[in-house]
């Protein structure tokens, strides 16, 4: 079907089964178009159709009512709803184009998309920027400006999409124009449990006490082994003193938020916001405000311009407990384990002893614990001609 | 006396008069061509289609065939076409 017969109008013309080949002949002696299916139909612009009636009147056949778009506005004539709505869908396409409506970022290794977008929005360019507010070369340039961890950075815009593609500025060959050699030294006082060298030669051995900022793995080779300067790689371990207290008072104010009340819902497009509910009246002090937004995501990857903002306002109050001594040992076992978990977990604990106390006011609960930590820090240095 | 009619004789395409031209495009089952100097059509339905040319004519056998006429003379048939034959109508003049 042509798009020009849906939305000019167009009828269906059945040619008779007798005389399909003579009606068919008859066209062709006119010089008409036609594109005739195995059942003996096609379709006509309606402005082309007395032509056509003409050129078959000798034969049997029949002509549809107008069909195609004209036939709808003539249908729904009289539902002004429609054609607004219509309306309004051909302005908002034709705006709608104007403003960035996502933002996808590439080529990033160590900055967060979150990161980026955010340096992007300080430049003033984000989803719902329109494209000619600033120019996009001004945006790079603004943005490599302000930021020490983007070498290099290209904003193009394909279709309402605007893609950003940058290169990190890489710190090793930023070193290695310094003359890439380093030292590994001690970050803290400890004593040396265990050393792992790649490159470079060891200073120290298991057993070694050492004090922050002392030598552990030298980027300078002696004469003796040939001599030279490299970029020292190694891992250096120590035991490392950690505590963790937790206390709970034996009479504990806490805050306690009440239930969650709607106070106001609107419909986000692009920069702007469509109220779609909202509850007057003053919010009380003692309330906390809540404000939750979420973006429409197609296909789980794709965000768009619209989202929906949520305010709600709860009430904060506080509560009084007093605790029994039972009451206040599992409490601060509790917390203790929260906290362990939050400050051990990414090192090998070797030896972890846990103590408590009662107090004056409350309980107190410590853990002293063993762990074996990374202790090496890398030290750039410069060859002296 | 042989009334004037198309006889079926497989011709060659060179034997085919100047101006009769035949496009064909194929698309898996279906095929279509378009079919230059057209003067008319003899028979059309969805099985089989006669194609008449100023000397002759063109018969197509298949299913589900469809025709497309063209402004000029052109004539497109279209639909799983299984055989083509050429028809000549000199013998109906009795050569």
């Amino acid at each position: 079907m042509r798009v020009d017969h849906y939305v000019l109008g167009y009828r269906k013309i059945t040619l008779g089964d007798e005389d399909r080949a003579a009606c068919v002949s008859a066209l062709l002696k006119r010089g008409l178009s036609a594109k005739i299916s195995n059942n003996g139909v096609f379709a006509v612009a309606s402005y082309r159709t007395k032509k056509y009636k003409s050129a078959l009147k000798r034969y049997d056949f029949s002509v549809s009512e107008i069909k195609g778009l004209p036939a709808f506005f003539l249908k729904y004539r009289y539902r002004y709803g429609i054609i607004v709505g219509i309306m309004l869908a051909f302005v908002y396409i034709f705006f709608s184009s104007s403003f960035v409506w996502d933002v996808r970022i590439e080529g990033n290794e160590t900055i967060s998309d979150a990161a980026l977008r955010e340096e992007l929005a300080m430049s003033g360019f984000d989803v719902g920027t329109a494209w000619r507010e600033k120019e996009l070369s001004e945006i790079e340039t603004d943005v490599l400006q302000r930021s020490d961890s983007i070498g290099w950075i290209s904003i193009v815009r394909r279709g309402g999409v605007a893609i950003v593609t940058l290169r990190e500025k890489n710190t090793f060959s930023e070193s290695e124009e310094n003359g890439g050699f380093s030292n590994i030294v001690a970050s803290r006082d400890c004593v040396i449990e265990k050393i792992t060298v790649r490159r470079g030669i060891a200073m120290v051995k298991a057993g070694d006490t050492v004090k922050a900022g002392e030598l552990l793995i030298s980027g300078v080779i002696p004469e003796e082994l040939g001599g030279g300067f490299v970029r020292a790689d190694g891992d250096v371990y120590a035991l490392i003193h950690e505590t963790s207290e937790v206390t709970v008072p034996k009479i504990e104010r806490s805050p306690k938020y009440g239930e969650p009340e709607k106070r106001e819902v609107s419909l986000k497009i692009f920069n702007f916001s469509l109220k779609l509910f909202k509850k007057y009246g003053k919010v009380a002090n003692d309330c906390v405000i809540i404000e939750d937004e979420e973006d429409f995501v197609l296909f789980g990857k794709y965000r768009i311009p619209f989202g929906i903002r949520r305010v709600y306002a709860s009430k904060r109050s506080f509560q009084t407990r007093e605790y029994t001594e039972g009451q206040m040992v599992s409490v601060a076992a509790a917390r203790l384990k929260n906290e362990r978990a939050r400050r051990f977990s990414s090192y090998d604990v070797v030896r972890m002893q846990t103590v408590g106390e009662f107090t004056a006011d409350g309980y107190k609960l410590m853990t002293n614990a063993t762990v074996l930590k990374s202790i090496g820090e890398e030290r750039y240095f410069v060859r002296q001609e | 006396m042989i009334k004037k009619s198309l006889f079926r004789r497989e011709v060659g395409l060179e034997e085919i008069i100047p101006g009769f031209r035949i496009e064909a495009d194929f698309r898996g089952k279906s095929a279509s061509l378009v079919i230059s100097g057209a003067k008319g059509i003899k028979e059309f339905s969805s099985n089989a289609v006669i194609v008449k040319a100023k000397r002759g004519g063109i018969s197509i056998e298949g299913d589900a065939l469809s025709i497309s006429v063209f402004e000029g003379g052109s004539v497109g048939v279209s639909g799983e076409i299984d055989r083509i034959s050429f028809l000549d109508a000199r013998r109906g003049r009795g050569r």
